[in-house]
């Protein structure tokens, strides 16, 4: 068993689109490049579709958000600076 | 519930929220911050927190260690969140029991990890590691997941229980995603909540979130913080309420689309109010208790 292979692959899956599609048409083939058994082949190859789905429009969406800066917003707050 | 103890309610600082946090500060009893905002913030910035952290305890909420993982959390990470909390001095910091990362890539969103005993042997040691280096331990905090990781071979309930015991750590319990979780996956929400490490829980989180569908028709609870928390969830504090020996920090979260301000007091205030009714009904029930005893004699 290798949990840190299965979080690899889970890892492209999540930002990698060329190798989700690889995935989605042929699970066994795409998972060659990691260390896993059999069992954790065979686990992925039954991969909840939907709930992937969902979670890489999510986080997808995520990446494309701009991030925040509270930084300046509490010392411009704080210091009365503006 | 301990004698003495003392249940306390918050919000998530947000630079969105901050001036009227700042103007009803006595509304709250604590404030939590993301630590990882914070980590390039210039020294004169770190001084206006830690002023705030002597006016209202502050806790430090993570969100890009990565410990649950068979992986080892890189050291710099660690040292980032120490030198924070040795600047700040906050009462407490907080990170999730996730993955965010492996090998070169950054997923950039809290995910869950294969729940099996590699992934808990190496939470257990990401964990008392990073303990070491910051000087405590976290409060760990359950995390939604859309997609029910595959190669697990043990229930989320039992994986947290396992690494909070063997790393003797606190939980932070997030109710939306236990929520979230318990809906997507066909569990009993309160039943889910139950079989948690309940005695371990001392902190709390609130959000809300919305449904999401896939192009075929398949609904998930997506746990977004962008949403006001459900009645199910005060109705989990509640019950939280109910069964914990612990003082619980319960911290209401909200991240973007904010409601007017008074709404988010409103739901801080109705958080105090499903403790108070959970703990009202934990000494009912204790009260009556010896009664029946001597009514058996």
């Amino acid at each position: 068993m290798s949990a840190r292979d299965v979080e690899g692959v889970l890892a492209a899956l999540y930002t990698n689109a060329e190798f989700r599609a690889r995935f989605l048409a042929d699970p066994a083939e795409a998972c060659r490049a990691w260390n896993l058994s059999a069992q954790e082949v065979a686990s992925l190859a039954s991969i909840d579709r939907a709930g992937l789905e969902l979670a890489v429009r999510g986080m997808e969406a995520k990446r494309a958000a701009r991030p925040r800066g509270p930084v300046r917003s509490l010392f411009a707050l704080l210091s009365g600076r503006r | 519930m301990d004698e003495g103890a003392r249940d306390r309610v918050g919000l998530g600082w947000r630079p969105e929220l901050a001036a009227d946090i700042h103007m009803a500060i006595e509304r709250f009893d604590v404030l939590e911050v993301l630590a990882d905002n914070w980590f390039g913030a210039s020294r004169r910035e770190l001084s206006l927190l830690r002023a705030l952290s002597r006016d209202i305890p502050v806790a430090l909420h993570g969100v890009g260690m990565g410990l649950a993982s068979a992986a080892r959390t890189a050291e710099a990470r660690l040292d980032a969140m120490a030198r924070l909390v040795e600047r700040v001095a906050p009462e407490s910091w907080s990170e999730h029991l996730a993955f965010v990362r492996s090998g070169d890539i950054e997923i950039g969103h809290l995910c869950a990890p294969p729940r099996c005993p590699e992934t808990v042997d190496g939470a257990v040691r990401n964990i008392r590691r990073a303990g070491a280096v910051v000087g405590t331990l976290p409060v760990l905090e359950n995390v939604a997941t859309l997609l029910d990781p595959p190669a697990s071979s043990l229930g989320e309930p039992d994986w947290v229980a396992r690494i909070l015991k063997a790393a003797a750590a606190p939980m932070l319990l997030d109710l939306h995603n236990l929520y979230a979780n318990a809906v997507n996956f066909g569990h009993d929400a309160a039943a889910y909540l139950e079989a948690m490490p309940l005695d371990r829980v001392t902190h709390v989180h609130l959000s809300g979130g919305r449904l999401v569908t896939t192009g075929d028709g398949v609904e998930r609870l997506l746990d977004d913080h962008l949403h006001d928390p459900p009645d199910p969830v005060f109705e989990l504090l509640e019950r939280l309420a109910a069964r914990s020996t612990m003082s619980l920090t319960v911290v209401l979260e909200r991240d973007g689309a904010y409601p007017g301000f008074d709404v988010l007091t409103a739901q801080v205030q109705r958080a105090r109010v499903a403790l108070a009714r959970g703990r009202a009904a934990a000494a009912r029930e204790s009260s009556v208790r010896p009664r029946s005893v001597r009514c058996a004699q």
